[in-house]
């Protein structure tokens, strides 16, 4: 019999980085507020602090005033994009970058948000170019690389992915993701010692990364550890009960050592 | 990945179970549970267990491998040789020749 091969299972790109919201200037809110109850820029900031409290709904409601009150407020619409990405309406938010770019083409966070949701939507040709235009307006921001080096790595380019996950983490070591993904490339292309050396990097900058110990213990079992790769599925599994291709490799490793 | 032993596994039951529960779609937990039903001589448990797999994702090579051996055993060797030529295909395709040459080698048994 084979049983089937070692599952990788990808965590999703991610706009945490890119998402933050941006202020637009620097006054006091409140003083903003006294002087100018229902101005664009009372709401503007208004929505920033509802967004950094986690009030989302509020958040875009202000910023949906800002657009009302000020039709060409590309920051609004990027911001409003941002939340509205975040809390799952895909449409409204790739609506809301579009009309940021259009209104301003030199906002490399919106090409690179736009190019993750266009990613996700399965418009593989638009988010690339929108990575490679995010990176040509701004040539440092680490997570565009990451999402750039996910999607070739997703599309068979690996070493214009390993390219980018090097560049990435130049740009930010700190980054635990990138450490897993570049791991798991060098996995499949058989530098086992590469990857091993890469997912305890992640581990070691998020102990809670599951995917990492997934991702580890899928080494460990391919290469004859069976008991680390016990104890990372077991640790991925403590960290995410609903982690079921950690049980699936699980079941597989004691199936095949009859720990019964 | 060669298959090696075991007998009654319940731990690996149950976590076969759980990722099916958690993802019924997931069709490699199928097919894993499967082999394990094999294992303990639950041989229509098996079968249903491949079946499900391979319905789940028709480009599931092992699952159509497993599920040809488990017909032959059934005496069902039109049936096998249909699994196995498809599992061939499959790992050819993936360019995983390893698993191609066995496959071609125990269709060539079935065969004869």
């Amino acid at each position: 019999m084979i049983i089937a091969a070692v599952i990788f299972t990808s965590s999703n790109t991610t706009h945490a980085l890119a998402a933050q919201v941006n202020k637009q200037e620097t006054i006091t809110p409140f003083m903003l507020v006294q002087q100018e109850p229902n101005s664009a820029a009372s709401y503007f900031e208004r929505g920033v602090q509802r967004a950094n409290s986690g009030n989302s709904q509020g958040a875009i409601a202000d910023f949906s005033q800002v657009i009302q009150l000020d039709p060409n407020n590309a920051l609004a619409y990027y911001n409003r994009g941002v939340l509205r990405d975040q809390s799952g309406n895909s449409q409204g938010a790739l609506t809301d970058y579009n009309r940021s770019i259009q209104l301003d083409p030199s906002n490399a966070l919106a090409y690179s948000n736009r190019g993750v949701l266009r990613d996700e939507l399965g418009d593989i040709q638009g988010a690339l170019a929108d990575y490679n235009h995010a990176i040509q307006l701004n040539p440092n921001d680490a997570l565009t690389y990451y999402n750039r080096g996910a999607l070739r790595a997703n599309s068979g380019d690996s070493q214009g992915a390993l390219a980018d996950y090097n560049r990435s983490i130049q740009l930010d070591p700190n980054y635990a993701l990138t450490y897993n993904r570049r791991g798991n490339l060098r996995f499949n292309s058989g530098d086992d010692q590469g990857a091993l050396t890469d997912y305890n990097r992640a581990i070691e900058l998020d102990p809670n990364l599951a995917i990492a110990y997934y991702n580890r213990g899928n080494l460990r079992f391919d290469s004859g550890d069976s008991q680390g790769a016990l104890a990372d599925y077991d640790r991925a599994i403590e960290l995410n009960p609903n982690y079921s291709s950690a049980y699936n490799s699980r079941g597989t490793l004691r199936d095949e050592f009859g720990d019964s | 990945m060669l298959h090696v032993n075991s007998g009654d596994n319940r731990e690996a039951l149950t976590d076969f179970n759980r990722a099916i529960e958690l993802d019924p779609n997931f069709s490699e937990a199928y097919n894993n549970r499967g082999n394990l039903r094999l294992d303990s001589e639950d041989r229509q448990g098996a079968l249903a267990d491949f079946n499900r797999a391979i319905e789940l994702n028709p480009s599931n090579a092992t699952a159509h491998y497993n599920r040809g051996l488990l017909r032959v055993d059934f005496g069902d060797r039109q049936g096998a040789v249909a699994d196995l030529q498809v599992a061939a295909d499959l790992f050819q395709a993936s360019g995983d020749m390893v698993n191609y040459e066995k496959v071609r080698e125990d269709l060539r048994r079935v065969q004869q």
